[in-house]
């Protein structure tokens, strides 16, 4: 299956390589590659997470972790050392998997959130985890040396449920117009049924949410940073993706605090999707931008390269129109290997593409 | 969906729905597909099988709606767009979400087309129906729905053929 771009120009190309019933009879909602590229983990809706390794040109299953969940699993995640697998679950709770040369194992499961929870990350400095659920909240833990979890934070800024938790990639938050006062903070963004998102740091010693980002017109379903963290992607069941910066130059007579960098809309991607868009996935190696639509499409698009930084443009470069039976949940780019992209759908289906970059580009 | 309603209201609930559903057959034609009008048929007739398991009443005798609407759209050569919108009387909302999950679980599992499916609840009050519809048209949130044991028996109740 090769599908190019809309106008012919350009040579992309999205090829599938490999095609997995990783959940059948279910649906698939989440697939996450581990740190290194090497594994995939699937979850779904028949409660287990399934770990997938190469295999020459296919993947095999290395792991199923079917105990852990009495409902659903929503989403996965690992740990950037790699050896640790969060889940979370309609069930209401977070599961923490450790990888043992046996398999994993369940080490803890995070309990607190009323129901089910949506979304669970890893911050990029390791001794932090974010979930998210209908109970409208966003939780932090800090997790020790001993792995022992501690939530330290409950946050209650959305009016509705949370549908995904992302960290920003830096440790370090940089302001771009005083770059000595860089706050040495993480930060975190949410994505809600109340149609905004939503960014938070610690501000002495208590994490607080900063700014509201509105303008989606429904559910926001997903959010990816670029590689740098500068900048920001959502998407909706608005049938749009937008793109968020931080960036402020270019804003004459705007006064503001040189240590509270503001987000914006810079650029909408608005008439590409003909239905819920319910993932963004920002590729770090080469800056693609893949979506998962519920039109069983996944599209690519980058960036224009003569566009002024605050006013991007992006064209779309790939389109496979039936990338999936059914609804596309989820896409997520290796990390380690440029072009490589996974998939999965209501169809219960994994699929593993590559992504043939166009010259122009 | 909340779990505050007593077991005599759930009864009535039923009796309601499957009156409203039995009702679901006006019809609009879209589009010059010449199979549409054999296909569209089926989405009221699906519906019209789900039942109170108890006794199934006419609209004429408990004037539950006023009307109700089943559009279908072709996507591709293969797949079509179903969009149902309905109006109940009783401007109940736990009813209308009610109504609405057992309509996307039965159409889901019956239809024998490939399709997309909305359905839009209109209450003909003001502000809880656009909260309905957003609801009953989040598939995370209808699965969730669907693995509270309570509400999927009921659900299952209404939705299973008599054998």
């Amino acid at each position: 299956m090769r599908a190019g771009s809309a106008d012919g120009s350009g040579m992309a190309a999205l090829t599938l390589s490999c095609r997995l019933a990783a959940h059948p009879d279910s649906r698939c909602w989440f697939v996450a590659w581990s740190p290194s590229g090497a594994l995939l983990a699937s979850c779904g809706g028949d409660r287990s997470v399934r770990v997938w390794g190469r295999q020459g040109e296919n993947w095999v299953c290395q792991a199923v972790l079917g105990e852990g969940h009495q409902r659903t699993v929503r989403k996965v995640a690992w740990s950037l050392c790699g050896s640790y697998l969060a889940s979370a679950s309609f069930d209401a709770t977070t599961c923490i998997w450790k990888k043992t040369p046996d398999g994993f194992e369940c080490v803890t499961t995070l309990e607190g959130h009323e129901n089910e929870v949506k979304s669970v990350a890893w911050s990029p400095s390791g001794s932090l985890l974010a979930t998210c659920s209908r109970d409208k909240s966003v939780w932090i833990w800090e997790v020790d040396e001993e792995d022992e979890y501690e939530c330290v934070s409950v946050l209650n800024s959305h009016t509705q449920d949370v549908k995904h938790v992302v960290w920003h990639p830096s440790q370090e938050v940089e302001t771009t117009r005083d770059p000595s006062l860089t706050l040495a903070c993480q930060l975190l963004a949410s994505a809600s049924y109340d149609d905004t998102v939503k960014l938070y740091r610690e501000e002495e010693d208590d994490w607080v949410c900063f700014t509201t980002l509105e303008g989606h017109e429904s559910t926001v379903w997903g959010l990816a940073f670029d590689g740098a963290g500068r900048r920001l992607a959502s998407c909706s069941d608005d049938r749009t993706v937008r793109i968020w910066s931080s960036d402020e130059q270019g804003e004459p007579g705007v006064a503001c605090s040189s240590t509270e960098p503001s987000w914006k809309c810079i650029c909408t991607l608005s008439g590409y999707h003909t239905r819920t868009i319910y993932d963004v996935a920002w590729c770090r190696l080469t800056g693609a931008v893949a979506t998962a639509c519920g039109d069983d499409a996944i599209r690519v698009f980058e960036e224009e390269p003569l566009a002024e930084p605050q006013h991007p443009t992006f064209a779309l470069t790939a389109h496979m129109s039936r990338a999936h039976a059914q609804d596309v949940n989820c896409v997520a780019w290796n990390p380690a290997e440029p072009g490589l992209l996974a998939s999965c759908s209501d169809d219960g289906e994994v699929a593993f593409w590559r992504y043939q970059r166009p010259e122009c580009c | 969906m909340q779990n505050f309603i007593s077991l005599l209201t759930w009864k009535k609930m039923f009796l309601e729905m499957v009156v409203w559903l039995q009702s679901c057959g006006a019809f609009n034609y879209c589009g010059t597909n010449q199979w549409i009008p054999v296909i569209m048929p089926i989405a009221p007739y699906i519906i019209r099988t789900i039942r109170d398991p108890e006794k199934p009443n006419t609209l004429e005798e408990l004037e539950v709606v006023t009307e109700s609407c089943v559009e279908v759209h072709e996507i591709n050569e293969e797949e079509y767009l179903v969009i149902i919108r309905f109006t109940p009387t009783v401007p109940h909302c736990s009813l209308a979400t009610l109504i609405g999950l057992c309509l996307r679980i039965k159409l889901q599992r019956c239809l024998p087309f490939k399709h997309k499916l909305e359905i839009y609840i209109s209450e003909g009050t003001h502000s809880t129906e656009e909260d309905i519809n957003k609801q009953i048209n989040d598939k995370e949130r209808v699965a969730a729905a669907m693995e509270n044991p309570n509400l999927r028996e009921i659900v299952e109740q209404c939705v299973t053929e008599p054998d």
